[in-house]
């Protein structure tokens, strides 16, 4: 049957093929997330797809994701050398061979329910946007390209461990309103790695306005703004938006990621500053870093409660639970319009 | 004085003077009127002066002449039938304007049709225009393996599919190995194919798994075909099977 592979082995054959691939498999998206639920196929199961959650049980845990104290500390964890590979602290450097996206398979392609995103389908599913800079991986994330004739295009795949907002898009958040064109005031873009996937969603008629205040991570968002023209990397204090107000011009969309008490103050502030009327601030809340001692919830509905009072309007609210703990991502929008649609 | 001694000589001539002179510039009308609403200030400045004493001037209507000789009256009055021949006409003054003569070369409706045929090519801007594949063989194929894919892997737990036909946007791709990629997350030569089912279908822990599905649908199929009872007894409820399993674990 032309399957040498097939009349060689046997059944033992097999097994022993099976066993190689679980210990590639396994990594799947979490890299180094302290291996995943266990059962041998757990990595290629995992995935994305809705369904894949439970694959991820139980392997979230492990001190192994560190990095996460203060605002001042990067978020990446990043080895010395600013290497591009490290997320959260993986000791693995982030890349465990992906199951259903190894190199040299064929996947395809197909629009996601939001603009300026995109599904690829493999074996599993992934989140991926439009690469801009075509050739280049900004942190060691899988590349799906496709030849069509035309020059090439290319697909980065989105990781909903590392991004706050993939993995509130994965827990189905109706809108973003980040789509291409939108201009947007990213509060807290640490190393630049959503950064670099909101540029890819916005697109060339787009911005995006990467406020960090941390030189270190400040210093590998640099790096992502140069390749990227429509990113605008600000290393400031989000809390003082007078400081780069002459940098900043109208935007439509705030994500904030800042996660610092005073969260919503700060985008209050910048709200104020820059959001246009009818612009919507999507927040992304650690309910560990405003009040560690209460219940998320309640911290979740305090904060909403805080924008309330700053003229926002809450519009959605998921939580981003396989992703990460106790975390929530709010949509609201800014003093809307009357008569008009949010 | 030149122009004044024309008019006169022509009213001699012919006594309907001003039909006359209509009729002069008649053939050259559709192209005269256009220069008409700015000239009269342009032409006070003129070198060629022009005779405004007479009758008419007296009515707020005199006689001028242009460079070609061509007398005629200001303001101009067209003749009626010309007026109203010209009201239709296509090519007006507006016409000259028109930088790009929009010709509309098939009917709305048909233009409509054409604009979403050309809309239905791609995604749209929001997708950042991704095109409508052709649906040949090797993608179709493709991607009914992937509406089907829960199949190959029983403890794979996918999405619940969110349309029963076909995509109709969507690319097809391979994912870039990079050479810092470790072995596991890369596909050595021998297993690179063109379409996902060729992967597939060289993976020899998918055929086993095949395989055994395979031969698992045919011994249910025995059950149910023409004879079976004649060579396998009955068919044995869940339940009975149970218990048969139950006993022959007693003994």
């Amino acid at each position: 049957m032309g399957r040498p592979e097939f009349n060689r082995g046997g059944g033992g054959g097999f097994r022993g093929g099976r066993g190689g691939d679980r210990g590639g498999g396994r990594g799947g998206f979490g890299g180094g997330r302290g291996g995943f639920g266990g059962g041998d196929r757990g990595g290629s199961r995992g995935g994305f797809g809705g369904g894949g959650r439970g694959g991820f049980r139980g392997g979230r845990g492990g001190g192994d994701r560190g990095g996460f104290g203060g605002r001042g500390s990067p978020r990446g964890g990043f080895g010395g050398r600013g290497s591009p590979r490290g997320g959260r602290g993986s000791p693995r450097g982030g890349r465990g061979g992906a199951g259903g996206m190894r190199g040299g398979k064929t996947v395809v392609v197909e629009p996601h329910r939001l603009g300026g995103v995109f599904i690829v389908k493999g074996k599993e599913d992934a989140l991926a946007t439009k690469n801009m800079v075509v050739g280049e991986s900004v942190y060691g994330e899988k590349r799906v390209s496709v030849d069509d004739g035309t020059g090439s295009i290319e697909y980065r795949v989105w990781n909903p461990f590392r991004s706050k907002l993939a993995a509130s898009i994965m827990g189905g958040l109706e809108d973003t309103h980040i789509k291409p064109g939108t201009k947007l005031l990213y509060l807290g873009a640490a190393s630049g790695t959503t950064v670099s996937h909101c540029s890819d969603v916005v697109g060339p008629e787009g911005i995006v306005y990467a406020v960090e205040f941390s030189h270190r991570s400040g210093r590998d968002l640099l790096g992502v703004a140069k390749k990227r023209p429509n990113v605008v990397p600000i290393v400031e204090d989000a809390r003082h938006p007078h400081k780069y107000r002459m940098l900043v011009g109208m935007v439509d969309v705030i994500f904030s990621d800042v996660a610092q008490p005073d969260q919503a103050r700060i985008v209050a502030l910048n709200a104020q500053n820059f959001l246009r009327n009818g612009g919507h601030a999507v927040i992304s809340i650690k309910a560990n870093c405003i009040d560690s001692t209460a219940e998320p919830e309640a911290v979740f509905a305090g904060e909403v409660n805080k924008l309330k009072e700053e003229k926002f309007k809450p519009l959605e609210q998921v939580t981003l639970e396989p992703y990460e703990r106790d975390h929530a991502v709010v949509v609201a929008v800014y003093r809307p319009v009357k008569g008009k649609k949010v | 004085m030149s122009a004044l001694y024309y008019k006169k000589l022509r009213e001699k001539q012919n006594p309907g003077a001003l039909s006359s002179s209509d009729s002069d510039s008649e053939d050259e009308t559709p192209r005269k009127p256009v220069q008409k609403p700015s000239e009269p200030e342009s032409f006070d400045d003129d070198l060629f002066v022009i005779d405004r004493v007479g009758k008419e001037a007296e009515e707020g209507r005199f006689e001028t002449i242009d460079l070609a000789g061509t007398t005629y009256f200001e303001p101009y009055e067209m003749d009626k039938d010309l007026k109203e021949l010209l009201d239709k006409a296509v090519v007006g003054p507006e016409k000259e304007k028109d930088f790009q003569p929009q010709a509309r070369l098939m009917g709305r409706r048909a233009a409509a049709r054409a604009r979403k045929a050309e809309r239905e090519k791609t995604k749209g801007s929001a997708w950042f225009n991704l095109p409508a594949t052709e649906l040949t063989d090797e993608h179709k194929r493709d991607l009914e393996f992937l509406q089907m894919r829960s199949t190959l892997d029983p403890l794979a737990h996918y999405k619940r599919n969110d349309r029963s036909v076909l995509p109709k946007y969507f690319q097809v791709g391979r994912v870039v190995d990079a050479p810092e990629d470790w072995y596991s997350s890369r596909m050595v030569k021998k297993e690179r194919k063109k379409t996902m089912v060729d992967e597939i279908l060289h993976n020899e822990e998918s055929l086993s798994k095949a395989k055994k599905k395979y031969a698992e649908i045919r011994q249910k199929e025995q059950t149910k075909r023409r004879g079976a009872f004649q060579r396998f007894g009955s068919r044995k409820s869940h339940k009975q099977q149970r218990e048969a399993k139950m006993k022959n674990k007693k003994k």
